[in-house]
């Protein structure tokens, strides 16, 4: 059984569609991309599946459980989490706090605890900075943990926002262009970081460009053109679609 | 542990410093600042930690003291009206803030502001109720048991531990997970939602708290004065409040502290000017507001963090 199920998946901004009636699978355990061209509308199926749209057709199956229409603060009860596009964090945080709010959701301490029980206070966020910390040290920021988050450059700042969504301890991470912006070192510690998370038992699905990243260390890739779906297969087989092609080069050079 | 003892010897300045105020003025203007460090501390909540300027603050300092001075001069004692007083500003800052809480920005200081006025006028033109802006007269003193808070020295001691509860309550929530909400949700609102953060749960718990706090200001300054009226939950009392939050510091536990002793007292401190003293005190605060736009408290963490004093330390321990 599919971990994340999306049946006939649309969405109109007033009469323009973004997406249309797409459909795809994401197989427990692996890693999955979304591709496609500039405005394809990749971005947009990530953002109905993390409940940030509201789908106007379609439907969202995330392990058996009918998702669609999920408020985006939900999903991370269910063990899903995602990246964001334009990563930014929490500006003014220190990088570890930043990180440790993402364990918040958890929901150890109340109300009544925040203004009676501050050393059970304390002794939560010392445990959520702890795991914080080893979040950080999986994308390798454990160096940075003090500063603010304002402060990093962009490298850092995308993989700030990764360990944040790694420390919601989720099954299922949607990511959003992780390698946007990215140089070649820090492009191979991704694909480091995307394995080492593979095999710690988490699912991925990644929306990206850079498809010397996709190609390697992807097992399914599904593609999108203008808001529907026009291939989806192994890297080798939508390497070798000539309607991919088409897509991305243009006509002539598909015939060629 | 340090903090502690900070926090401690303060107390003890003031709990000793009306030894050293013979002056009834100066007490007064304590009892006040004490007054305004709950307003701002409470305001700070939304408009420092969430984010939203409300505009509509005052209105539950006026609902408190209207609530409180109604029953107490229908026979009703000061703590009935405390507890009334919280119990009125409690759910109306729980519903309101369910509606205000749904809009973000302009529209957020748009609607708390229509709220405030809604309330303002309704004290104002609900004669047989309020007595409209003639306001209520007499308001009794509190008392515990015999004892009446009726010098200004008892005043001081019974706002002064108020205002410090208030201060505490803040900074707890600050510092607790539920704080870190607001703050994630303030830094970035989607970011905070895919980890989890139900805003509109949280930033309504800021609401409560901030509605209530100036509901106890306002129960507060109805016993105190004796009078209470619109002005009570006036436009001018917004400001003030605002200008103490941002002068101070927002998102501080500290600016606002520092915001109200400041606002207090510079209109008092420039009264020799005579006629000039509020353009001078406009004047003051616009070159704040353009200069440390962090309050106060940004030019403490500057001197703290890359200023003077680090770099004071760093050449002290290359000597060593």
């Amino acid at each position: 059984m599919p971990l994340l199920e999306i049946n006939h998946l649309t969405k109109y901004f007033g009469g323009v569609h973004a997406v249309r009636d797409v459909s795809m699978t994401v197989e427990p355990l692996s890693i999955t991309a979304i591709i496609g061209p500039n405005g394809a509308g990749k971005t947009t199926v990530l953002n109905l599946i993390s409940g940030l749209y509201k789908p106007t057709v379609g439907e969202i199956i995330y392990d058996g459980q009918n998702i669609t229409g999920f408020p985006a603060h939900d999903l991370a009860n269910l063990k899903i989490a995602r990246t964001f596009q334009l990563a930014k964090s929490f500006p003014e945080m220190n990088v570890v706090d930043a990180v440790s709010v993402a364990q918040i959701y958890m929901n150890r301490v109340n109300l009544f605890d925040s203004i009676f029980k501050p050393k059970k206070v304390e002794m939560w966020k010392e445990e959520r900075k702890e795991n914080s910390l080893k979040a950080l040290k999986l994308v390798g920021l454990e160096q940075r943990a003090n500063e603010k988050c304002k402060n990093l450059p962009h490298g850092e700042q995308m993989a700030l926002e990764m360990a944040i969504a790694v420390a919601t301890e989720a099954k299922l991470l949607l990511l959003d262009e992780p390698a946007s912006g990215l140089n070649t070192v820090e492009i191979v510690n991704l694909m480091e970081t995307l394995k080492n998370l593979k095999n710690q038992g988490v699912t991925i699905l990644i929306v990206e460009h850079h498809m010397d990243l996709v190609m390697k260390i992807c097992e399914k890739i599904t593609v999108l053109n203008d808001g529907e779906k026009i291939a989806e297969g192994t890297p080798y087989e939508i390497q070798n679609d000539p309607i991919v092609i088409e897509a991305y080069l243009g006509r002539d050079s598909a015939s060629a | 542990m340090k903090k502690n003892w900070v926090f401690l010897i303060g107390i003890a300045l003031l709990a000793i410093l009306p030894l050293a105020i013979s002056s009834q003025y100066i007490m007064h203007l304590l009892i006040l600042i004490a007054i305004n460090v709950i307003y701002a501390s409470s305001l700070n909540l939304i408009s420092g930690y969430v984010g939203e300027l409300s505009l509509g603050h005052a209105a539950f300092a006026g609902l408190a003291a209207y609530t409180t001075a109604l029953i107490s001069l229908n026979g009703g004692s000061a703590w009935l009206g405390l507890i009334a007083g919280i119990l009125v500003t409690l759910a109306v800052s729980y519903f309101f803030g369910k509606i205000v809480l749904r809009l973000r920005g302009a529209y957020f200081v748009i609607t708390s502001s229509a709220f405030q006025m809604a309330l303002f006028y309704l004290a104002s033109n609900w004669l047989s109720v309020t007595r409209g802006p003639m306001g209520l007269l007499n308001i009794p003193k509190v008392a515990i048991g015999g004892f009446v808070f009726e010098s200004k020295t008892s005043f001081y001691f019974l706002s002064v531990i108020i205002a410090i509860i208030v201060v505490v309550a803040c900074r707890r929530l600050v510092k607790s997970p539920i704080g870190e909400t607001w703050v994630a949700v303030r830094e970035n609102e989607n970011l905070a939602a895919a980890v989890g953060i139900n805003r509109a749960k949280y930033t309504r718990i800021a609401f409560v708290f901030a509605g209530v706090f100036a509901g106890i200001g306002g129960w507060l300054i109805a016993h105190y004065i004796g009078v209470v009226s619109p002005d009570n939950m006036s436009y001018n009392l917004i400001v003030s409040m605002m200008l103490m939050v941002v002068i101070g510091g927002r998102g501080t536990i500290a600016g606002p502290v520092i915001g109200a002793v400041l606002i207090t007292l510079l209109p008092e401190y420039l009264r020799w000017m005579g006629n000039w003293r509020m353009s001078v005190y406009g004047l003051i605060l616009f070159l704040m507001v353009i200069f440390l736009p962090g309050g106060i408290m940004q030019l403490w963490s500057t001197i703290k963090n890359k200023g003077v004093f680090s770099s004071w330390v760093r050449s002290k321990k290359e000597v060593n």
